[in-house]
């Protein structure tokens, strides 16, 4: 349908190719053809008035050539790349938390000399966000120096997204000739994790599972009650057991369990196996666990724990936090998480190892889980966040526990029963949760439609019993 | 058994924008309306004989292309109505009749492409009143100014003339228009 137009046309888009500043503004003009057949009736019925002597019908064929006059002669709308339409962006935050809304709010300036009656606007709204009120388009009559304004609502998700020129379409009255082209703003919206803690979550100790952090069978400063013995000089005034002097006259000491800080490994599976989701619009297993370890960075984070951060999969990109204390910590987390290359949003181009054979890449994985442990000092404990939708993460969790570290799976559920394939992909994934539990692994199997808190706390039922 | 392959592989996160059929491209309402309209306008004014055969089935189904989106329909259903206004023009219909039931005609041919134009480009849920009225407006000043310009021509030159010399005035008009451009 597009054929070159008019001699302005052409020297005009040379001179655009020149500009190399003007960052890949492109204007293309596009006929429509809209008025074709209108000369057409023109002359069948200037034709057929003139046979039938019939003032009227020449009439309506002056309609006709004043229409095929008019689109075959007009000019392109006076829009450019050296400018013509302006557009700015207002967001009402833009550092949102993750989850939120945010308004967008476009105004569109037209700063030619002409009225341009028919501009056609797409903002180019990030691929990674989604719009839940409103819509991006927009249809806007602009005369000279005037402004349209037009907003929608995205959905805030987590990491770093930049608008996109928006795409314009502006045509002549008749609609004859459209001009296209992108008139950008730098836009820039963050959307950060939010790190909510969890009320608590029991980390796997040697003793009971009993609120809190990791026991020792140790005695000594701490509170829950552990034993009694005789008193030694130098033993503190608080822990005198005042109750025993009472009774038996002499002094003793009470002996609290000692607790002790623990060390936390979260390791996420970013392979491009655990970007499942349940449903196209749904968020994927790696957003999910994503989520799921910020919010268990916090809480052991608050608990007074040593807590640390791994990728794990995805062969361009690997994040790897050391575990450590404190707010700075928090705030290093936060940041890795919330837009950290290896957790894109979008899957790795390619697997680990897409090329080599089969047995070559699974010795090749369990060499990545031993450099994994060897990495970690030796008492830390791995949170693994996988979706467990493949037959890895459960070997991975076994050979970690084989290696002597206390392994927890947390791992968001992306299965559906609504076809028997995917019903049973789904009683495979429920098969591997059952045979990590029989071998002592403990898992928080976190469906879709439950909070990560309301999990843990299903899970720890099993675990106290 | 695959392993590897659980539900759905998200290849994307989801996006409004990526996802095709979350827009709604059906034709902008305000142009489909104002197109009806000015076909039935059309068929009021046109003597009821060609109004009757030729241009109430060519207005049903310019309707129906307006409002479901198909071009082609929109095209035969003016053609239809075209047709009534050439038959109502030999059987010798005043010239205002003619005149004024062409120009709604193609102005309803227009403005129903010109909304499924729209709703394609920018989708039902997007604001796009102040385009299609801004459209609708300049469009029907074009074709009334056309209009205006023959009918004064008309005016002048009607003592006895036959109607051949007239179109050939205007013929030749249009001609000198175009060359000059």
């Amino acid at each position: 349908m597009s054929r070159e137009t008019s001699d302005e046309t052409g020297a005009f888009r040379a001179r655009g190719e020149g500009l190399e500043e003007s960052d890949d503004v492109d204007v293309r003009d596009h006929r429509t053809e809209r008025w074709q057949g209108i000369g057409g009736f023109a002359l069948f019925a200037a034709g057929v008035g003139a046979l039938a002597g019939s003032p009227g019908l020449v009439l309506a064929a002056a309609v006709g050539a004043a229409y095929a006059g008019y689109a075959g002669t007009i000019d392109p709308p006076a829009v450019s790349t050296e400018g013509g339409l302006r557009i700015e962006r207002h967001l009402d935050d833009p550092e949102p938390v993750a989850g939120e809304t945010v308004r967008v709010r476009v105004a569109l300036h037209n700063d030619t000399e002409g009225f341009l009656p028919d501009v056609r606007v797409v903002d180019g709204v990030p691929p990674g966000l989604d719009v839940v009120e409103g819509s991006p388009r927009h249809g806007a009559a602009l005369r000279p120096g005037a402004t349209a304004v037009f907003s929608y609502e995205v959905r805030a998700m987590r990491g770093t997204h930049r608008f996109q020129p928006a795409q314009v379409v502006v045509a002549d009255p008749s609609g004859e000739i459209e001009r296209e082209t992108t008139v950008s703003a730098a836009t820039e919206i963050r959307c950060r994790l939010s790190l909510s803690a969890i009320e608590d979550l029991p980390l796997r100790g040697v003793s009971s599972p009993a609120a809190g952090r990791v026991e020792t069978d140790a005695g000594g400063a701490g509170v829950e009650f552990h034993a009694t013995r005789e008193y030694h000089a130098g033993d503190p005034l608080n822990r005198i057991d005042w109750n025993r002097k009472a009774k038996l006259g002499e002094l003793g000491t009470l002996e609290y369990r000692q607790e002790r800080a623990a060390t936390v490994a979260l390791v996420v599976d970013v392979r491009r196996a655990a970007y499942r989701a349940p449903s196209p619009r749904a968020p994927h297993a790696v957003e999910r666990s994503v989520d799921a370890a910020g919010r268990v960075f916090a809480t052991l984070l608050d608990a007074g724990d040593h807590v640390g951060l791994a990728s794990f999969g995805n062969p361009g990109a690997e994040c790897w936090l050391a575990p450590a204390l404190g707010h700075d910590q928090r705030a290093r987390g936060r940041e890795l998480l919330t837009d950290h290359p290896a957790f894109d949003p979008m899957p790795p181009e390619s697997d680990m190892y897409a090329s080599l054979r089969e047995d070559r890449r699974e010795e090749l994985r369990e060499r990545l889980v031993d450099r994994l442990h060897d990495r970690l000092a030796p008492n830390t404990q791995v949170f693994l966040l996988s979706p467990c939708c493949d037959a890895f993460p459960a070997e991975m969790a076994r050979r970690l526990e084989a290696h002597g570290r206390a392994v927890t799976v947390v791992s968001p559920d992306p299965t559906t029963d609504e076809t028997p394939l995917r019903d049973l992909l789904r009683m495979e994934r429920a098969d591997r949760i059952r045979d990590l539990r029989r071998a002592g692994i403990r898992v928080v199997d976190w469906s879709a439609d439950e909070s990560l808190a309301r999990a843990v706390a299903r899970a720890r039922e099993r675990w106290v019993s | 058994m695959t392993p590897g392959t659980a539900p759905e592989p998200a290849s994307r996160p989801p996006s409004g924008e990526e996802i095709d059929d979350a827009v709604d491209r059906s034709p902008a309402r305000v142009s489909v309306l104002l197109s009806i309209g000015a076909a039935l306008l059309a068929l009021l004014v046109l003597p009821p004989a060609p109004a009757g055969l030729l241009g109430v089935p060519g207005t049903a189904l310019l309707g129906v292309g307006a409002l479901r989106g198909n071009r082609k329909h929109v095209t035969y259903g003016a053609a239809g109505v075209l047709l009534a206004t050439t038959v109502a023009g030999v059987v010798g219909a005043r010239p205002e009749v003619v005149l004024s039931a062409a120009l709604l005609s193609v102005l309803a041919w227009d403005l129903g492409r010109y909304g499924i134009t729209v709703g394609e480009q920018l989708g039902r849920a997007a604001d796009t009143t102040r385009i299609e009225v801004a459209h609708a407006t300049l469009t029907a000043g074009i074709g009334v100014a056309g209009a205006a310009v023959a009918y004064a021509a008309f005016l002048v030159t009607t003592g006895g003339q036959p109607v051949v010399v007239f179109a050939l005035l205007l013929f030749g008009g249009f001609v000198v228009l175009a060359t000059l451009r």
